[in-house]
């Protein structure tokens, strides 16, 4: 139970990435959970491995559900957590404004690496802010959940 | 973190660099598990509203769309053929290919990622879906099979920019390249038609079919509408030409394969 939980939740929020409609009315958007994720465990994790571990198990689980090539996304994610990780002690990760920018910092980077590989395109800058943004949004959101869920599950440890 | 075990995070992801460049047999096998894994999660949303009334309604609603779709396509299929037929009817032996044997899928989930445009559907090898297959619905063309699976395949669509088909302005006869826009903010999902002859006389609302080169996409099939059309910026040598596509890409949910012509 405590090993699964976060790989299940990873599962569960790719899956809801590819179930959900795109937002056509806001400009083509997709609605990203797995950044917040990705973050949450940089964050919270006992050992920076753990951290890179979920963050290509994330990458991973987007790129198998995306036409996007196989792996790609382990760059993105991988690359900041291990930053994210290593920065760890210095980080008072329960200040919601480290959440948010921590969150921003994986959105963006793996959106940069996305939009690397895609081809960059008019526009594409606004589209990394806007998805920056979005993930700074849900990341402490995602951390109020999370703790909800240790409370929860008592012996569910990190 | 302690030295050492940057060194490793940093090892792993450079091999990792280089083991993206190299599609192998063992990604492919970890992708194809992983998307196992991840299919049913994604089925799940399905169930989500109103479960009882989504499944009564599935099993006639499927047959009947299933109906309706092979009738539309063979009504376009037909306007094209009468068409063709009064530009060549001095030629004879001319062989046509217009039946084709398909395999209707559900659309089961969207691309996860912001920056490609794909779905995936409910068949995959076992019903005969193969890579490069092209996918259609009632109202014109979708895209072609990207990858598939055993039980599942995924589908890049019309109006992403690495999607592209040979194309002809249906009244007009002009040849051109169609392919997804490469706008990253779009109201609306739309594609582009480059390579189009600069003196090519382009009415607003003309309608796109593909072309039939190319070997992948057949002939005939509705692609979109003309929106506007420009000189390219770039050469000058080219028109481009917004199209507006017939198929609601918001709104998929059951499509054709073409898996071979009869």
């Amino acid at each position: 139970m405590r090993r699964l939980l976060l790989p299940v939740i990873v599962l569960m929020l790719a899956a809801a990435q590819a179930a959900l409609p795109m937002l056509w009315w806001l400009g083509g958007w997709r609605l990203e959970f797995l950044p917040a994720l990705v973050a949450y465990g940089a964050l919270t994790a006992s050992r920076p491995s753990r951290a890179v571990l979920l963050a290509v198990l994330a990458g991973l689980a987007l790129d198998s559900l995306s036409a996007g090539p196989f792996g790609l996304s382990v760059l993105g994610f991988g690359l900041p957590a291990a930053v994210l990780a290593g920065l760890g002690e210095s980080l008072d990760r329960d200040l919601p404004w480290v959440q948010a920018g921590a969150g921003a910092w994986v959105a963006a980077f793996a959106a940069g690496v996305a939009c690397a590989a895609a081809g960059p395109t008019f526009g594409a800058l606004g589209k990394i802010s806007v998805l920056a943004m979005l993930s700074a949004v849900m990341t402490p959101l995602l951390f109020f959940t999370m703790e909800l869920l240790h409370y929860w599950l008592p012996d569910s440890g990190r | 973190m302690k030295q050492k075990e940057w060194l490793i995070v940093g090892l792993l992801l450079v091999a990792w660099i280089v083991f993206l460049g190299q599609p192998t047999a063992v990604s492919a096998k970890l992708r194809h598990f992983l998307i196992r894994l991840t299919t049913p999660l994604v089925k799940l949303g399905d169930w989500i509203p109103t479960v009882k009334s989504r499944r009564q309604l599935q099993t006639s609603n499927d047959a009947l769309r299933t109906e309706n779709a092979h009738l539309r396509q063979m009504l376009h299929a037909v306007t094209e053929t009468e068409a063709e037929n009064l530009r060549l009817e001095t030629l004879l032996g001319l062989k046509h290919h217009r039946g084709f044997v398909t395999v209707a899928g559900h659309v089961i989930g969207r691309d996860a990622s912001n920056w490609w445009k794909s779905i995936q559907l409910d068949v995959g090898t076992a019903d005969g879906i193969r890579d490069n297959q092209p996918v259609f619905n009632a109202t014109g063309l979708i895209g072609k099979v990207e990858a598939a699976g055993r039980g599942e395949c995924r589908v890049l669509l019309l109006v992403d920019p690495n999607c592209k088909v040979s194309a002809l302005l249906q009244s007009s006869r002009t040849p051109g390249v169609v392919a997804g826009s490469e706008a990253a903010f779009q109201r609306r999902p739309h594609c582009e038609m480059r390579y189009v002859d600069r003196s090519a006389n382009i009415k607003i609302g003309e309608m796109v079919i593909s072309s039939g080169l190319g070997g992948v996409f057949p002939k005939g099939i509705p692609i979109g509408v003309v929106g506007s059309a420009h000189l390219n910026q770039e050469t000058g040598l080219y028109q481009d030409i917004e199209i507006q596509p017939v198929v609601d890409f918001n709104r998929l949910e059951e499509v054709l394969v073409i898996v071979r012509q009869e």
